[in-house]
């Protein structure tokens, strides 16, 4: 049978080994005071933090305005950030938060339709000033499809992909039933899956 | 329609997200389903390619914009927000954890709500280090009043533990609110709170309440988890383990769930079940320095473990480990080996597990 000769897919597990070996220390300098530790900090987080933060709101402007806002008051609270715990995720929350805030504001203004519309069509998607992020074809490409995203299926879909999170963090990260996760989650890739077939095969 | 059924959990099941059992129908269903098959493989793929998106490029636009930030990180020196750390752990579960032990109907409530509001205290204490502070009586009067709504909460979760006690159970459980009422009596309402603490807790929606447990409940509390722990026989000691106490719960649950009896109940089981084992996570990384780091005891700090069942394999571990009864030894043994075949993650220490019931 020509199917077992071929490597058998696995389900996947994510890896949560921190990225950076001396986190900690800079953490602890930049508790004791240290900008320049800092700094540092700043510089390992700040293309993940951005990408998280444009996937959600897909405004290049204000995703920058909120990565310096989120970094700003991390700072301002970084003595109260529990020891032995990774940063990032502590700053993503902060980020969540200030992004989510961003759309309630815009959502009063009523120009939100671009966050919630349904329809999805990556062709005409429009990545503005991200694009030039991006080198290659093939990763604008992706970046499209999944900017094209539905704005419940989007966050979903990143906080798995790009944020590694399981099912019960997306749940409450997003304070939404562990069932949504999965059934967004699932229609998401559904949506890129058709959209990218080619890619794929 | 069993096809369509097993389509849609495929993505759960590409992410290692379904329930034992269900990785294991969807594993057989695979064997047999070619359409299956070629999706996963679609999954699998998309997944790769965009693992594979390098991070964003144009070093120069994060550079400017590092930059940017350094500039606004050394104005806003003076703006700092201190909070001594003993005060902020009355949040958290560093806090005199193994103290609490039995006391696990208590433990649900607070945990429940730090849980909740962990977030939430973190935002309001940002935010109100931003703004001048509020008055020390309004501070003073909102955490009364916090309190106030704290011993409700309490009262609820006395109530709701009595339900859920099983026989042994029971008997810890009587003695535990007597106690905390008895001491509660004995606390004066004026306590002497930090400011920046009741900052942060002065603004929490009354539907979650913070909890304060004073001095002389948890004392009251840690003596009668000591006197069962030295007086009882295996079950209580168990039982006074409180790791595992979600166990009892979902077999109850699921036994509630095939006799279709008090169906409204169920909601009631599951919510207790997914509230407990969320506590045991937290308070098993507290009490462990996080050991257990590899049980996939999640670095994002707020949910734990990443799946029920990896709890509920802890859960069974500690079973294994404790009990006299063999038939209970067996069903730990089997759920582990049954774990193992089923996800890759953690193998290594489950075969651990395995080894020492062994033993």
């Amino acid at each position: 049978m020509l199917w077992l000769a071929r490597e058998e897919i696995q389900p996947k597990t994510v890896d949560k080994s921190s990225k950076w070996p001396n986190e900690r220390k800079l953490l602890q300098a930049a508790q004791n005071g240290s900008q320049e530790a800092f700094g540092i900090l700043v510089r390992n987080h700040q293309k993940r933090l951005f990408r998280f933060v444009y996937s959600i709101l897909r405004n290049f402007d204000s995703a920058e305005d909120i990565v310096q806002e989120s970094f700003v008051k991390a700072w301002q609270a970084i003595k109260i950030f529990r020891p032995g715990h990774d940063f990032y995720p502590w700053l993503a929350t902060i980020a969540r938060n200030l992004a989510y805030n961003w759309i309630r504001r815009e959502e009063k203004k009523e120009s939100l339709d671009k966050l919630r519309e349904s329809g999805f069509d990556p062709e005409s998607t429009d990545l503005g000033p991200f694009e030039k992020l991006l080198s290659d074809e093939s990763s604008k490409r992706l970046y499209k499809a999944v900017m094209a995203l539905p704005f419940e299926y989007r966050t979903v879909f990143v906080l798995r992909q790009f944020e590694e999170m399981s099912y019960d963090q997306i749940a409450s990260y997003l304070k939404i039933p562990p069932g949504t996760v999965d059934s967004r989650l699932h229609r998401a890739r559904k949506l890129l899956m058709e959209s990218l077939k080619d890619l794929l095969e | 329609m069993e096809h369509s059924y097993y389509k849609d959990k495929l993505s759960a099941y590409y992410d290692s997200e379904l329930e034992v059992q269900e990785m294991e129908l969807l594993r057989r269903h695979l064997e047999g389903c070619a359409e299956c098959r070629k999706l996963l493989e679609k999954l699998s793929s998309l997944s790769q390619k965009i693992e594979e998106l390098s991070g964003l490029d144009e070093n120069e636009y994060f550079d400017s914009l590092a930059a940017k930030i350094d500039n606004r990180i050394a104005r806003t020196d003076g703006k700092v927000v201190e909070l001594p750390q003993k005060e902020f752990h009355r949040f958290g579960f560093g806090w005199k954890i193994g103290a609490l032990a039995a006391s696990f109907m208590l433990i649900a409530t607070v945990t429940y709500y730090q849980w909740q509001d962990h977030e939430s205290i973190l935002d309001e204490i940002i935010e109100q280090s931003a703004k001048p502070a509020q008055s020390a009586e309004v501070l003073i009067d909102s955490a009364l009043e916090s309190k106030a709504q704290s011993e409700t909460a309490i009262v609820a979760g006395e109530k709701a533990a009595d339900k859920a006690a099983t026989a042994p159970l029971k008997e810890i459980e009587k003695d535990v609110p007597a106690a905390v009422a008895e001491s509660k009596a004995k606390t004066s309402p004026k306590k002497i709170v930090d400011a920046r603490e009741l900052q942060g807790m002065a603004k929490f929606e009354t539907s979650s309440p913070p909890i304060i447990i004073s001095d002389s409940e948890l004392e009251a509390i840690t003596n009668i988890v000591k006197e069962k722990q030295s007086n009882g026989n295996i079950a209580e000691k168990i039982v006074a383990d409180f790791q595992i106490v979600n166990l009892p719960v979902t077999r109850l649950a699921a036994q509630t769930e095939r006799e279709e009896v008090l169906a409204p109940s169920v909601q009631f089981w599951r919510d207790k079940r997914d509230s407990l084992l969320k506590v045991e996570a937290e308070v098993y990384k507290a009490v462990s320095g996080r050991k257990l780091k590899s049980v996939a005891l999640s670095d994002s700090d707020k949910s734990g473990y990443n799946s029920k069942d990896s709890a509920l394999a802890f859960a069974w571990y500690k079973i294994g480990l404790l009990t006299t009864d063999s038939t209970e030894k067996r069903e730990a043994l089997e759920y582990l080996e049954r774990y193992l075949k089923i996800k890759r993650a953690d193998s290594a220490l489950i075969r651990t597990f395995i080894e020492s019931i062994g033993k």
